[in-house]
């Protein structure tokens, strides 16, 4: 016998007891409880203790995911052999035996289904770099900002993954190649192994542009078999407009209109009540109809940031154009995370298709402006997690589909500037806060960038790490599914306080 | 009993950091309650007794010590108590039932007391140091024992027959049952609903959208008279409206899981391009009351069964949609759905190891892929339309007859067992073999292009080329051609004169029309250079298109001259160019009809006893089996045995009539109870869950029937039915009902999902959650405030604004029924409040009414 958060069939009754009445969670079930519509249920606590392990070091988690494939050695793994060996071919460098095809083909979900051809003329790194903070770790020129964030990061050097096209969005996301489709997301199972902490609000929110439609969409962000109430909800930062129904159909409907429609809603459920006194279903609608009145009010306000001071704002870069954009989903991620959202999931790089990450050609112009985008929002973040006190409590992650090929990538003749290839075989994510070391780097590819090898980590492990500080032992939640040991991961424990 | 040393199934280890006690201790969290390492004998166990095994024994110190050592590594050092050894000694070929039932009267600790006596009173049978304090409790307890060990048995895997109606004076067979339950537990059934919520009740039910206040009158002054016959003439008017089909088309499109395609431009992932047509065959054939069984035929081996019946093709629209772009993985869906659909078998827990509840070993799981094997999909043109990207039938096909199913290690495929292929068979449980005979399928479903609905409208597109002179010789050629193509399929010989000389003649039509069509294609590319040379100002652009224009011109001027070379030479019967047609295998393997046939045998002894599980879900609200998916050990065992055994042996004899089935379920009291709670006290202290059905259950409508009723009583619903797939993200502002709207893993409609909606990949019954979500969407969607703003027009025009009748009329419309005093007051009072108009408040009345609880809900 598995383990199933109850709740997907059964009596109403059971039903009732069990899920917390289907809810957005625990927290509404503990609610009820208190007003003494539903009785507590062992069943619940039963199974959720199975899979708690009552040593959380984060309560929340913001995941920012770079669509399209950051370049690792030009942010956060520089490899000055590159430089030192522009216009080689990898064959005339010490490090040949990097290209070995049967090498390439190892990691591969698929290997030879998406035929990509081994560049081998190596590109020069398009930036300096330098070491900054007390931990001396190098970053690339390009994230002067990050760079100063280095004491609070733990660096992943040694990542790789399975799919050397964009379908990898997905795949970092569930751990499955892309024609699996539909697996859980690990904020999926985050806000179904804990639920939430504040009713007024969804669980699982993501902010900002998703994969397109070829390389995951909505599966980035989905919980497939684990029911739609543990998927992401796409917030938009715009108190205007930030949720599906959360603003009346009718424009001209004015606040105190529609609270004396609820109100109205409220008394004749309650009067028709009257007939029905045991139907414990009634008073649940009676709940979720004041919840929701809540709800609508709650969300629009945290997207309104008015109230935040200038300093701030700029601490996020908001007052530059390149930031406005990712640094108001930063912000909006804080103010979500204190307001108890177990996940914040930030997307950068829409671009319909593949990403705007991913540089093919005329890197050196098309990547700097990229990373100003994100930089200083992203240091800004931590560094006001931190003075706020909540960098401990949450875990802060960075990552891309993969990374991008030492060598040079010449598709196009009419085309100045090169760009770099897909590259699965090692690439860079990182984490900071949320019980994770600060100036440390775990991992590293070999000279050239290529592949990973030392601290090698798959996506899941990511997963599995994440899951691991906010207190869930992921490998006991497989609710009547085949999960194979790809999807569970392992704990990257070299990186943990 | 011996413990297995590996308890947790493969695909769930258990992190290597734990302790082997914490692993031991996270097992026995695993399951409800405690779990033994073999959950068979455990589940035996607890089924022989079900609630005669007092809490006191939990269910693994019933025949097991707790283990002598501090940090046990396996559950093995858990022995036998003195009980255990006794049924252990009895051997393992005796049924684990039958061996409890032998040991009953032995003392196998020998305390003095007979082991059953200590098992109803909590005295540990393997332990002589526990025994009762006193028989005298014992009481009834034994009785009580064997009369339920005497009750209807539940043999799922045993062929169906019709239980004897246990003598009484009920009328209805389903009351019979249903009655002899309530009774056995002192439940006082409820009284029969007032005529209004039965007349909301059969209308959802059986079209999915409320009556009308005019309807609720008309029933309710029929079911004044004629209570019965007023029921049995509803039910068999909505039973004959379109409707119907729709409202339990999407039923069994949760079950066979619907789901409109996914994918990324060309590369499909899941599901099929135009699979509405599925959808389609759904409804008409349950508006047609096709019977049950030729419809699951239909669906599992349509092709093969009637192969050029494009109705029957287009059922294998099931096969289609279980399309995935990773073989191995539709392979698993077909058959774990298959198996949960039509048998109740978890099929899906055998591909790694055999089944750890049902007697189903591992093979099963290959001997059913195997009948899958072959099958592959393809889209072939429909009538009016030769682009299949643009319109289609996707079906099935076997492609590959010579597919071979090997058994994966460990399920795993990297391991195939390559010396010992597995052949298509049936579960072995159930007995039987498959006879499968090749199908030879006839032209047209070798080669669709050669159907007359192709070819009508390959001389369709002639028809409509502007040029005279071409179309003319294009549609002679054409008409040759498929003439000649016609003989030569009917079996003339190439070698003959006859084919010959018709060879030259289209030979010598096709070369004059290829002429003819490369002249038009010289005048033509010599205009478009003459225009290009003409436009002003000469951009980038424009020169771009001149050298383009100059490049095409050169071309079709040589391409001429190569054509009029070509007329220079005789013309040879072997210069006619037959056309390129699409061409499939000419045999289908035949498995899939002779599964299909077995399937739908009594032989599938769960076939039948499945589907009516269904039904009564969605009559009640819960199965008679409360998992149907699961009719194995592991599932829920029925509430009425012998009630499903009934309705499955009706259904089979009524030739898997489905209407049959709903007018029997309408029919019955227990259909037509009330559903209030509140008087019955008494009933609900003994069973608040309603798993006797002494009421009538209380059900949230469906997403889909929410939408459409909101559309429904405000009069906008669009009825066009069929057709293709509408975005989801019109559901917020088409009229047309949900079920046309595009459900896919990727994208539903949002409205509809938020309640609950069907998960594309696996549904076989829907949930009810009560979410805050769910306020939001019903409060603030356009689709409300539509209804609410043409409801309030059409009750304005009809009764007027009077505040009390309006009031009146809106309940009546929205909620099927008149207001309370205290509603008509608070109502009333809402409208009469002063600051805005009249108008608003009548609206912003309504769009409260439409979020009451008693419009979302059954009772």
């Amino acid at each position: 016998m598995r383990p199933k958060r109850p709740g997907c069939t059964g009596t109403r009754r059971q039903f009732l007891l069990d899920t917390g009445m289907g809810f957005t969670g625990l927290a509404l079930n503990a609610m009820l409880f208190r007003d003494g519509v539903a009785q507590a249920s062992p069943s619940t606590q039963e199974v959720l203790s199975a899979w708690q392990t009552g040593e959380a070091k984060a309560k929340s988690v913001i995941w920012m995911f770079m669509i399209g494939g950051t370049s690792h050695v030009e942010s956060f793994d520089p490899k000055p052999e590159l430089t030192k060996y522009a216009g080689k071919s990898i064959d005339e460098t010490p490090y040949r035996e990097a290209a070995d095809q049967g090498r390439i083909n190892q990691i591969l979900a698929e290997p030879g289904k998406e035929k990509r051809e081994v560049f081998k003329k190596i590109l020069p790194l398009i930036a300096g770099h330098r070491k900054h903070g007390q931990s001396g770790i190098e970053v690339s020129d390009l994230f002067p900002h990050i760079g100063g964030a280095v004491d609070d990061i733990s660096f992943l050097r040694g990542m790789w993954t399975i799919d050397n096209n964009h379908g990898a969005q997905l795949t970092f996301h569930t751990g499955r190649k892309i024609g699996d489709t539909g697996h859980p997301t690990v904020g999926a199972w985050a806000s179904y192994g804990l639920g939430t902490l504040n009713a007024n609000l969804p669980e699982f929110v993501v902010l900002g542009e998703p994969s397109a439609d070829c390389c995951g969409r909505s599966f980035t962000f989905g919980s497939a078999y684990l029911g739609p109430e543990y998927g992401g909800v796409r917030l938009k930062v715009d108190p205007k407009n930030p949720l599906s129904f959360v603003h009346p159909a009718d424009p001209k409907l004015t606040l105190e209109e529609q609270r004396e429609a609820f109100s109205l809603i409220g008394e004749l459920n309650q009067l028709s009540g009257i007939d029905y006194p045991t139907d414990a279903e009634l008073n649940a609608r009676l709940k979720a109809y004041e919840l929701a009145f809540q709800m609508q009010m709650a969300v629009p306000g945290i997207m309104d940031f008015s109230g935040e001071p200038e300093h701030v704002k700029r601490l996020y870069g908001l007052d530059r154009k390149e930031c406005l954009a990712f640094g108001s989903q930063c912000l909006a991620a804080r103010r979500l995370v204190e307001q108890g959202v177990r996940f914040v999931q930030l997307f950068h790089g829409y671009s319909g298709n593949a990403g705007r990450w991913d540089h093919h050609k005329d890197i050196a112009r098309l990547m700097p402006p990229m990373c100003a985008e994100i930089d200083q929002p992203i240091a800004g973040l931590i560094h006001d997690l931190k003075q706020r006190g909540m960098l401990e409590e949450t875990l802060v992650v960075w990552g891309t589909e993969f990374g991008r090929t030492p060598g040079a990538e010449f598709r196009d003749a009419n085309v100045s500037g090169s760009g770099r290839d897909h590259h699965p075989h090692g690439f860079t994510c990182f984490m900071a806060g949320g019980g994770t070391k600060g100036g440390f780097v775990h991992g590293a590819t070999d000279e050239l960038g290529f592949h990973a090898v030392e601290g090698r980590q798959y996506v899941t492990d990511l997963h599995a790490t994440v899951l691991h500080q906010l207190g869930l032992n992921h490998r006991m939640m497989h609710p009547g599914r085949q999960r194979l040991e790809q999807d569970f991961g392992n704990v990257i424990r070299e990186i943990l306080v | 009993m011996p413990w297995k040393a590996r308890i947790v199934p493969v695909q769930n280890p258990v992190p290597d950091s734990h302790s082997a006690v914490t692993r031991i201790l996270l097992m026995l969290a695993l399951g409800p309650g405690t779990v033994l390492a073999t959950p068979a004998n455990q589940k035996a166990a607890a089924n022989h007794f079900e609630h005669f095994l007092p809490a006191t024994l939990t269910k693994c110190d019933l025949c097991h010590l707790p283990s002598s050592n501090h940090a046990p590594e396996s559950l093995e050092e858990f022995p036998h108590n003195a009980f255990g050894r006794e049924l252990a000694g009895m051997g393992k070929k005796v049924a684990l039932s039958d061996r409890l039932q032998q040991a009953g009267s032995r003392d196998s600790d020998g305390d003095g007391v007979a082991n059953l006596a200590e098992i109803l009173l909590g005295g540990h049978p393997g332990d002589a140091r526990v025994k009762p304090d006193s028989l005298a409790q014992l009481g009834g307890r034994e009785e009580a024992l064997a009369a339920f060990l005497k009750r209807y048995p539940w043999q799922p895997f045993k062929p169906v027959t019709r239980p004897e109606l246990p003598p009484s004076g009920v009328p209805h067979p389903i009351d019979v049952f249903i009655n002899e339950q309530l009774a056995a537990r002192d439940l006082k059934p409820l009284g029969e609903a007032t005529a209004a919520q039965l007349a909301r009740r059969i209308h959802v039910d059986l079209t999915g959208l409320q009556p009308t206040p005019a309807e609720v009158a008309a029933f309710t002054a029929d079911h004044a008279v004629e209570p019965d016959a007023a029921v049995r003439r509803l039910a068999d008017r909505l039973l004959a409206d379109p409707r119907h089909g729709e409202r339990w088309g999407r039923h069994f499109m949760d079950i066979w899981r619907y789901s409109d395609w996914e994918g990324y431009k060309g590369a499909v992932r899941l599901s099929q391009p135009h699979i509405w047509r599925w959808r389609d065959w759904i409804i008409e054939s349950l508006n047609a009351n096709k019977p049950y069984d030729r419809m699951v035929q239909e669906m599992l081996a349509g092709d093969e069964l009637a192969p050029t019946d494009e109705d029957a093709v287009r059922a294998t629209g099931y096969l289609a949609r279980n399309f995935q772009s990773d073989r191995l993985q539709w392979m698993d869906n077909i058959v774990e759905h298959t198996s949960k659909a039509f048998m109740g078998l978890t099929m899906n827990c055998v591909k790694c190891h055999d089944h750890k509840y049902d007697p189903i070993p591992q093979t099963d799981y290959y001997a059913i892929r195997a009948v899958f094997e072959p099958y592959q999909v393809r889209t072939d043109p429909v009538p009016g339309q030769m682009d299949v990207a643009k319109d289609g039938l996707p079906r099935a096909y076997d492609k590959t007859l010579t597919a071979v199913t090997y058994l994966f290690q460990r399920g795993d495929e990297r391991f195939p067992i390559k010396d010992k292929p597995v052949a298509p068979g049936v579960p072995a449980l159930f007995g039987g073999d498959l006879k499968v005979k090749p199908v030879s399928l006839p032209l047209v479903a070798q080669q669709p292009e050669k159907s007359d609905h192709y070819k009508a409208a390959m001389l369709a597109a002639v028809e409509s080329l502007a040029d005279r002179e071409l179309r003319e010789m294009k549609r002679r050629t054409l008409e040759q051609q498929l003439e000649l193509e016609a003989l030569e399929d009917g079996g003339m010989n190439k070698k003959s004169a006859d084919w010959q000389a018709r060879a030259v003649k289209v030979a010598e039509l096709q070369r004059q029309t290829a002429l003819a069509e490369a002249r038009a294609e010289k005048d033509r590319a010599e205009d478009a250079l003459q225009k290009a040379m003409a436009t002003k100002p000469l951009t980038t652009a424009v020169k771009k298109a001149i050298v383009t224009a100059k490049t095409n011109a050169t071309a079709a001027t040589k391409a001429l001259a190569a054509a009029e070379e070509a007329m220079q030479s005789a013309v040879k019967a072997t210069d006619y160019q037959p056309r390129k047609v699409t061409t499939y295998p000419a045999t289908s393997s035949g498995r899939r009809l002779a599964f299909a046939r077995w399937l739908t045998s009594p032989q599938n002894t769960l076939f039948a006893r499945v589907a009516v599980n269904h039904l009564w879900i969605r009559h009640f609200g819960t199965g008679l089996v409360a998992t149907p998916d699961d009719f194995g050990a592991n599932g829920q065992k029925p509430t009425h045995p012998a009630l499903l055994d009934w309705l499955a042996a009706e259904f089979m004899e009524s030739g898997y009539d489905l209407r049959h089935m709903h007018r029997l379920i309408l029919g019955s009291a227990v259909y037509r109870r009330a559903g209030a709670s509140g008087p019955a006290v008494a009933n609900d202290a003994v069973d608040p869950d309603n798993r006797w059905y002494w009421r009538a259950p209380v059900r949230r409508m469906e997403g889909e029937a929410v939408r459409d009723n909101l559309l429904h009583v405000a009069g906008l619903l669009d009825g066009t039915s069929g057709g293709p797939e509408l975005a989801s993200e019109a559901a917020e502002t088409s009229r047309r009902r949900s079920i046309y709207h595009r459900h896919a893993q990727e994208t539903q409609a949002e409205l509809v999902q938020i309640f609950d909606g069907a998960r594309p990949n696996e549904c076989y019954q829907r949930e009810r959650s009560i979410k805050p979500h769910q306020a939001l969407a019903l409060a603030n969607s356009r689709v409300t405030l539509d209804a609410s703003v043409a409801l309030e027009a059409r009750l304005a025009r009809e009764v007027g604004t009077d505040d009390m009748v309006f009031v009146t009329a809106a309940f009546e419309h929205i909620l099927n029924r008149p207001p309370s005093d205290a509603e008509r007051r608070v109502s009333a009072g809402f409208l009469a409040k002063s600051g805005g108009d009249g108008l608003r408040r009548r609206q912003h009345f309504l769009g409260a009414l439409f979020n009451h609880n008693d419009f979302i809900t059954l009772r």
